[in-house]
């Protein structure tokens, strides 16, 4: 009996550390793509107009739902989403560029409607932050004024093959975009929205080479021709 | 003791259930349908229904309004709903939205306007760096004019993801669906009202192509057994 009531103390002590553990500090999320892996914090304050991150292949992706600014009738608004993951190079990979799109829509209705996109994609080495870039979004698509839809494109992106990158195999990667929504009198109304963020890793092999088909099939031939040289010189 | 374990338990039960929000799945001739808890129960959205390989919604609240001057009034929704090909050997290949709704207008400056997009997103395939998307796929309705009696509209566009280069067909992907009213009554006497009643996907399914090598290779598998038979006799 007192061993059981023993083990629940330290079963109870164990739950207590995991509750006061996870609520203290979240361990971060863990996403793994085909040669990178991607971590970040989701209780980062200024993630939740992102939304939840999935990964395909080496694409870390979300498809926000409330990443809207409206605006009608003199009225202004503007929305902010900031969010920061690490990405780690599997082993056996390198970083060789980064590309980063986010694409949404838009609705301006009456002259003085207007409405902007803009955002800064920064990466930094995780264990050296003085290796660091910046990139501010290419915003496409944005300035029709006829009360209908239409959609925004906005690009950004490194190159990460440059020699200050080479030794870099972990990276800090921020998005941090705004988008507003503006109007000048009563009867105007301004929409923006942001429907997907996504950002692809291109890695590139550094362990050994693989052998090409070619050479094994070159190889096996030799072997033949070396099998019946010998054959030949026999008889 | 026992006080002291079941709280902690309850605490962490907690802690996970609100990490993970819950989801509704439906299920389809072909495919599924799983979407938020939160949205399957809005009245935005309303309760979903499936019929064959189809998903339709029928709210009861998704209006924007506006009355005596009051100006532009505007109401947005997005849902998501992650689609998954159930049948083995059966992949997506487009995706139809068609929506409805009623609008009434009164004075002579009033307007409306119902906006809708579909964006499909893959959860397994990537085109170049990023995961395969197709977007841009925007119904506006125009020439909502009718003054006085209570009036339909309706808006329809699609996707087929052999339009993106790399794609053509996929097992599962997640839809991104908004929708945009706007009701506008800039002078006093005028009033604007647009609803949408009705939203549907509907997802066309084909069988998977089977690849020229596996035909070669199998008839070469029979062509071996036959002639093993053959020697053997």
């Amino acid at each position: 009996m007192a061993i059981i009531c023993k083990l629940r103390e330290i079963a109870a002590v164990s739950l207590f550390s995991i509750c006061t553990l996870s609520n203290a500090s979240p361990v971060p999320v863990h996403l793994v793509g085909d040669t990178v892996d991607f971590y970040y914090d989701k209780s980062q304050s200024g993630m939740a107009a992102y939304g939840e991150l999935f990964v395909v292949g080496n694409s870390i992706f979300s498809q926000p739902t409330t990443f809207s600014a409206n605006a009608a009738n003199g009225s202004t608004e503007s929305i902010n989403a900031f969010g920061t993951i690490t990405i780690v190079a599997q082993s056996g990979y390198s970083f060789d560029a980064m590309h980063v799109a986010q694409f949404g829509d838009y609705q301006l209705s009456g002259s003085g409607a207007t409405n902007n996109v803009s955002g800064t994609l920064s990466v930094s080495d995780s264990n050296n932050a003085s290796t660091a870039s910046t990139d501010a979004l290419f915003v496409t698509g944005l300035g029709i004024n006829d009360g209908q839809t239409h959609e925004w494109q906005a690009t950004a992106g490194f190159d990460l093959s440059t020699a200050m990158w080479s030794n870099v195999n972990s990276i800090e990667l921020s998005l941090d975009s705004l988008l507003s929504a503006s109007t000048s009198t009563t009867g105007e109304s301004a929409f923006t929205q942001s429907k997907f963020v996504g950002g692809g890793m291109v890695t590139i092999e550094t362990s050994a080479v693989p052998v090409p088909a070619a050479v094994w099939l070159f190889g096996s031939g030799l072997l033949g021709l070396a099998g019946i040289a010998r054959r030949s010189n026999r008889t | 003791m026992n006080k002291l374990t079941s709280t902690l338990l309850a605490c962490c039960a907690l802690l996970t259930a609100t990490s993970n929000a819950a989801a509704v799945t439906l299920y389809g001739a072909d495919v599924s349908f799983t979407i938020k808890d939160s949205d399957y129960l809005s009245s935005y959205f309303g309760p979903a229904n499936v019929v064959g390989n189809s998903i339709f919604f029928q709210p009861t609240d998704f209006k924007a309004e506006s009355l005596n001057g009051a100006g532009a009034a505007t109401l947005d929704q997005t849902l998501i709903i992650k689609v998954q090909a159930t049948t083995v050997g059966y992949d997506m290949t487009s995706f139809l939205l068609a929506e409805q709704g009623n609008y009434q207008l009164t004075g002579t400056s009033s307007s409306v306007i119902a906006s809708g997009s579909l964006d499909v997103v893959s959860q397994t395939t990537t085109c170049g760096v990023l995961t395969c998307r197709d977007g841009n796929n925007i119904f506006n309705t125009t020439g909502l004019d009718t003054v006085g009696s209570l009036t339909e509209w309706g808006g329809v566009t699609s996707v087929n993801l052999a339009d993106t280069i790399g794609w053509g067909s996929d097992t599962y992907v997640s839809l991104s669906l908004t929708n945009l009213l706007t009701a506008n009554a800039p002078e006093a006497g005028d009033s604007a009202m647009i609803q949408k009643t009705f939203g549907a996907v509907g997802i066309t399914i084909n069988p998977v192509p089977v690849p020229a090598a596996l035909w070669l290779f199998g008839s070469g598998l029979i062509g071996i057994a036959a002639f093993a038979k053959r020697k053997k006799t």
